[in-house]
């Protein structure tokens, strides 16, 4: 358990993470989180309403959400990730982890997909809205 | 089951794409391409995305959505939107996002930043009203901008840590950043580097060779790049200049972290969540561990008086 809070930020910190280890003040400074207070960035204000019962709820639909998050995530992105994501490592037993080959940046494409081609990304906001939800899921391979 | 799970994924996508409907202002930006597209807008729609913003970068992080983008309806002058991204119509091209960008985070992760709310910006500044001493830089940097987000707070309203798969992504994403950041320095700052000191040297070492790698220009990574083959050899240097001068090492000790720590699962049960989905925590456990084990040999000379240590993290 993380066992103090920086005082100035807020994180949860442990003790012996604090700048001047060798001293051992009662209301240590940490430059982990927000060096020693020199970074404050206003927070994220509270989530939407739908978003908070997805993350938090802890019901049948949140669990379902929460273990597909990246490929919902996706289907809502406009951008697109350069890299080659590397899925291999994903097939056994051992924990998911997320690898990453080659040079990684976001593009974005045009307004509208091309003649002929299905829309992707920010086009799902634009093109074919009437089927918009089956086009999503169709984006990232579920087929309807 | 396939029916139910079909059935919740549907649902699951029709409730986010009504709240980011209502929420996000890229979202509502697009959404009125659209509907000018419906209403049989003839002329050539672009898209531009701002890269400015106006607002203080520590107070606001929620851009409004004339901050965020604007449409371009025909002809326009593309000399004063040097750092913004034009989206043309229709071209089957990709535009890269810079990792400048405040946009460069929203657009990526929709589910994370749900209202369109600002990644990084190069202008936000540091707060040093109460700090003893000033750091030099004026702006908060891309690493320092991510550890601060990154961080669970008590009045918690960030997705990012609990995204679990996702913040693994976010991760490895915001990673990439920073350390393409480092290398577009080393690339932009050959002379200060004085790269040149080091290109004698491999030329000589070259010479005499028909070395495809003479063609096109290069760039050298300075042994002050963490990770990089100069690095690694200098460090490499100094350990074996330490083994000629008091000998070879007794001890080689190899220590690993174990996801099951106590520390770890207590904390993750709480939030009912696995040791891979927070990877940041079993790293910083793992860090601090470590400095008590090398604390308690140096120190606490468990194994004797200590005349020199080194370690390698893999």
């Amino acid at each position: 358990m993380p066992d103090r809070i920086c005082h100035k930020c807020g994180a949860y910190m442990w003790y012996d993470e604090r700048v001047q280890k060798d001293y051992n003040p009662s209301q240590p400074l940490f430059s982990l989180c927000c060096k020693q207070g020199r970074v404050k960035i206003a927070p994220y204000p509270d989530l939407p309403e739908t978003l908070s019962d997805l993350y938090y709820k802890n019901d049948k639909k949140s669990k379902f959400f929460m273990e597909n998050i990246r490929s919902f995530n996706s289907m809502f992105a406009f951008t697109s990730m350069g890299g080659k994501i590397d899925n291999e490592m994903n097939s056994g037993k051992a924990p998911p982890i997320f690898v990453m080959n080659g040079e990684n940046y976001h593009q974005i494409g045009s307004l509208l997909p091309e003649p002929g081609k299905d829309p992707r990304f920010s086009q799902l906001y634009i093109y074919d809205t009437d089927n918009e939800i089956n086009n999503r899921m169709r984006s990232v391979g579920y087929f309807t | 089951m396939a029916d139910d799970n079909d059935n919740m994924r549907s649902t699951i996508v029709t409730e986010l794409r009504n709240m980011l409907d209502s929420c996000n202002e890229y979202v509502k930006t697009y959404r009125t391409i659209r509907d000018k597209y419906q209403d049989g807008e003839s002329n050539q729609i672009r898209l531009r995305i701002l890269g400015k913003r106006n607002s203080d970068g520590r107070r606001y992080n929620l851009p409004t959505s004339s901050e965020v983008a604007a449409l371009i309806v025909g002809d326009f002058d593309s000399a004063d939107c040097e750092r913004d991204v034009i989206v043309e119509e229709r071209s089957g091209l990709l535009k890269r996002i810079s990792i400048l960008e405040p946009s460069y985070f929203p657009l990526q992760y929709p589910l994370l930043l749900p209202r369109g709310e600002d990644g990084y910006r190069t202008d936000i500044e540091y707060d040093e009203t109460d700090t003893k001493s000033k750091i030099q830089r004026l702006y908060v940097t891309m690493l320092e901008w991510i550890a601060y987000r990154i961080q669970q707070r008590e009045r918690n309203n960030s997705t990012i840590v609990f995204a679990r798969r996702l913040l693994q992504q976010f991760l490895v994403d915001a990673y990439s950043m920073v350390e393409y950041a480092r290398l577009s320095y080393a690339r932009n700052h050959q002379k200060e580097l004085r790269a040149d000191m080091y290109k004698g040297l491999s030329e000589a070492v070259l010479r005499g060779e028909a070395d495809p790698s003479s063609i096109g220009k290069r760039i050298i990574l300075p042994s002050t790049f963490v990770g990089g083959p100069r690095y690694m050899i200098q460090n490499y240097q100094d350990a074996m200049a330490i083994c000629g001068w008091i000998g070879y090492p007794d001890l080689f000790i190899t220590f690993t972290c174990n996801h099951k720590w106590p520390e770890v699962l207590d904390f993750l049960r709480m939030h009912n969540l696995k040791p891979a989905d927070r990877p940041d925590l079993s790293c910083r456990i793992f860090k601090l561990k470590l400095d008590h084990l090398i604390k308690e040999i140096k120190k606490g000379e468990i194994f004797g008086e200590v005349r020199s240590s080194k370690y390698l993290l893999i």
